[in-house]
């Protein structure tokens, strides 16, 4: 469970944070002219102090999730910023001791590591100040290890600071673990999440490596050092084969599963994993979110890797069809079951972008953000996003004259803009079918009801399900619907993902005149 | 001359340490009551309407009717992992070794069925399906497709221990897509 703080740790305030900047501003001119490795030595200084001093804050940060006052919106907008340019600093240091300029204090290596510390910091402060992708980190983190190998440092082990604890690693462990952030700083996972993941990673970090050549027989990331558009992409094998160049790189993701199954396992034993970090005091259910994150990624890599070898062509080619729509067009959007039964299907509303929202009280146009196969994001007014809560069933509709999509809201956060939100929605199929069912009652007795089926992807249709209301589902009552003109009869089943006043349920399909 | 003293008497039985039996996969067993909390917290959680955790994993059916829904969600691991949670709680609960076995044939992985086979051995040590598990191994290690094909594993799955009803489940499905096609634009070409 969140440990709470009976006080509210006060946020560095303005004064303090411009005195911070300006310390940085002037180590930044002395660290110029330290020999190169005492620069390295110093900035590590710089970092462990301004961590120290921010520790409460940033932990303050996390723990609100994505439910940010102004204030706290702003505070996090200036870790990151110090972020930034520590790892400036860093890099600059790290690249004059790589140059050949006297040692000092700190070794190259360890000027790596800490460029590798830090833009893996850098990384998780740009997603929890909703900042926007960039290279940054990224081409930081490409070239401290292409120098790192160069110098063959790559490999040996360092004792290295990560944020309050010390940890034995690699600078290529380092780089592995700052750049897994990265491809999983994307997903759907709240600040706090996003931390156990990272506490994993470090401890997982002896179980991470690079190998120069690629497997064609299990699921491996790659990287080429000298693309800084691109971190760790899933590999797909090419046949003939094409030379590897000096710059790629290989990663197998057997090592992160093995690990995942160490953290199952540890639960299963009673035990919470790692034993330390900012995770022992959330709840179990945050380190199952990023279990299930984790198995769902690692599932699509393997998937796209499979799909993209030809082994699953034909399902790839479903999965993969991306939509061809207008981003930031506004879109019509109905919420909850009773609306969305009303109005979604109402043919006199197919061409309309004007949605609904009028009983929760929303007032304002809805935009499409963004959209991918299972998810799509909107931007909401602050007020009217409010009115909205994670789990909410909602349905838009995105181009005239097409059905509504039909899906949950999965989480809300706010944009960079003053007064915009996002939500973000997990789509529950494209092409939901409405209609009325008959579901024998608790008197023994058939009573009409609504039901919003989902087909589901498998082919025996023991994925197939169906929204109801939350008032109108009873476990594994009987369920009678015409499609295609026969009467067709199934138990409505367990219960696949619920929210606010809806339920959508396994269809366990029964044929009770052949049972009989 | 005194009497021939007595033979004495033979052994009790003995019993199987329920401890033991229970640390099939390595949960240390029995676990101090803090750490059973969090398994069973966790349990709770993981697996979605697990009010009660420790008598729910103890009965097989309904433990292989959950994991059969699991794999028809996309979501073998978890299904694996809810069925190995149950064996650690009741060994004696045969199918699910089965299925466990089937899965490890479905994965391809050989060395995960060599050790199940193992465990399952020990635990049934007469039990009449021993035969045909060896010989599903056997094959196992020299053809993984081969193996897939068994007639012995098709008996072994969910869906066949479960007895489900393929066949009204498909026929249900397939008018479903069917009513879905006619109701939507004509331009719409994907489902789900």
């Amino acid at each position: 469970m969140i440990n709470t703080p009976t006080n509210t740790p006060t946020l560095l305030n303005e004064s303090e944070q411009r005195e911070f900047t300006q310390k940085h501003l002037s180590l930044e001119v002395s660290a110029a002219n330290f020999i190169a490795g005492d620069a390295i030595d110093s900035l590590g200084q710089a970092l462990r102090y301004f961590e120290d001093r921010t520790r409460a804050d940033r932990q303050h940060l996390i723990a609100t999730n994505t439910l940010k006052t102004r204030g706290d919106l702003i505070a996090s907008e200036w870790i990151y910023a110090r972020y930034q340019h520590l790892l400036a600093m860093a890099f600059a240091a790290m690249s004059r001791s790589f140059g050949g300029a006297p040692a000092g204090r700190a070794s190259p290596a360890q000027g790596a590591a800490l460029v590798l510390v830090v833009a893996a910091q850098l990384v998780k402060w740009r997603k929890y100040s909703g900042g926007r992708a960039d290279n940054v980190a990224r081409e930081y983190a490409h070239t401290a290890l292409r120098q790192a190998k160069l110098h063959r440092v790559d490999g040996a082990v360092l004792t290295t600071r990560i944020d309050e604890r010390v940890h034995e690693a690699t600078v290529e462990a380092l780089y592995l673990r700052a750049m897994l952030l990265e491809r999983f700083s994307g997903g759907s996972l709240s600040p706090r999440r996003f931390e156990i993941l990272d506490t994993w990673l470090i401890t997982w970090m002896g179980a991470l490596w690079l190998t120069r050549e690629p497997s064609a027989t299990e699921p491996m990331l790659a990287l080429n050092l000298a693309d800084i558009e691109r971190g760790l992409i899933p590999y797909v094998p090419i046949s003939p084969p094409m030379p590897i160049g000096e710059s790629e790189f290989f990663s197998s993701l057997r090592p992160i599963k093995r690990q995942l199954e160490r953290v199952i396992q540890a639960f299963h034993q009673g035990s919470i994993f790692p034993g330390w970090g900012i995770g022992l005091t959330m709840k179990i259910e945050e380190h199952i979110a990023v279990i299930e994150f984790l198995e769902r990624e690692l599932q699509l890599i393997d998937e796209f890797r499979s799909a993209a070898s030809g082994v699953a062509q034909g399902q790839a080619k479903s999965r993969g069809k991306r939509v061809t729509l207008s981003i930031n067009t506004i879109v019509a959007v109905y919420f909850g079951f009773n609306e969305i039964s009303t109005l979604a299907f109402d043919l006199s509303r197919a061409n309309s972008v004007a949605g609904g929202g009028a009983e929760l009280g929303i007032r304002n146009a809805i935009r499409l953000l963004d959209i991918s196969e299972g998810g799509l994001g909107l931007e909401m007014v602050d007020e009217d996003a409010r009115r909205l809560q994670v789990n909410d069933l909602i349905a838009i509709r995105i181009e005239k004259g097409r059905p509504a999509v039909l899906g949950f809201v999965a989480r809300k956060s706010t944009l960079q803009r003053p007064t915009g939100t996002l939500v973000g929605i997990k789509v529950l199929t494209k092409t939901p079918l409405k209609l009325t069912m008959d579901r024998v009652n608790e008197s023994n007795r058939w009573q009409p009801c609504e039901g919003l089926f989902v087909a589901g992807l498998a082919q025996d249709g023991f994925a197939d399900s169906v929204v109801m209301s939350e008032a109108e589902y009873v476990a594994n009552s009987l369920v009678a619907v015409t499609l295609q003109g026969r009467v067709h009869e199934f138990y409505a089943r367990r219960v696949r993902e619920q929210g606010n006043g809806w339920r959508m349920v396994a269809i366990d399909a029964v044929d009770r005149l052949a049972q009989n | 001359m005194s009497p021939t003293p007595l033979p004495p008497p033979p052994p009790p039985p003995v019993r199987a340490n329920v401890a033991a039996k229970l640390s099939v996969f390595g949960t240390p067993w029995p676990l101090p009551p803090e750490l059973l909390r969090v398994r069973l917290k966790y349990i709770t959680v993981r697996f979605l309407q697990m009010p009660e955790p420790r008598a729910l994993l103890r009965n097989g059916q309904d433990i292989l009717r959950w994991a059969q829904q699991m794999e028809d969600d996309n979501l073998p691991r978890s299904a694996n992992e809810l069925v190995r949670l149950a064996v650690e709680e009741d060994p004696n609960q045969r199918v699910l070794w089965l299925y466990l076995l089937s899965q490890a044939v479905i994965d391809g992985d050989a060395r995960e069925f060599g050790e199940l086979a193992r465990l399952f051995s020990q635990q049934f040590a007469d039990d009449e399906l021993l035969h045909d598990i060896a010989h599903v191994g056997g094959v196992l290690a020299r053809d993984v497709s081969q193996a897939r094909m068994m007639p012995a594993l098709q008996s072994w799955n969910a869906a066949a221990l479960l007895a489900r009803d393929s066949r009204t489940q498909r026929t249900f499905h397939d008018a479903l897509l069917r009513e879905i096609s006619a109701q939507v634009s004509p331009q719409v070409s994907g489902v789900a």
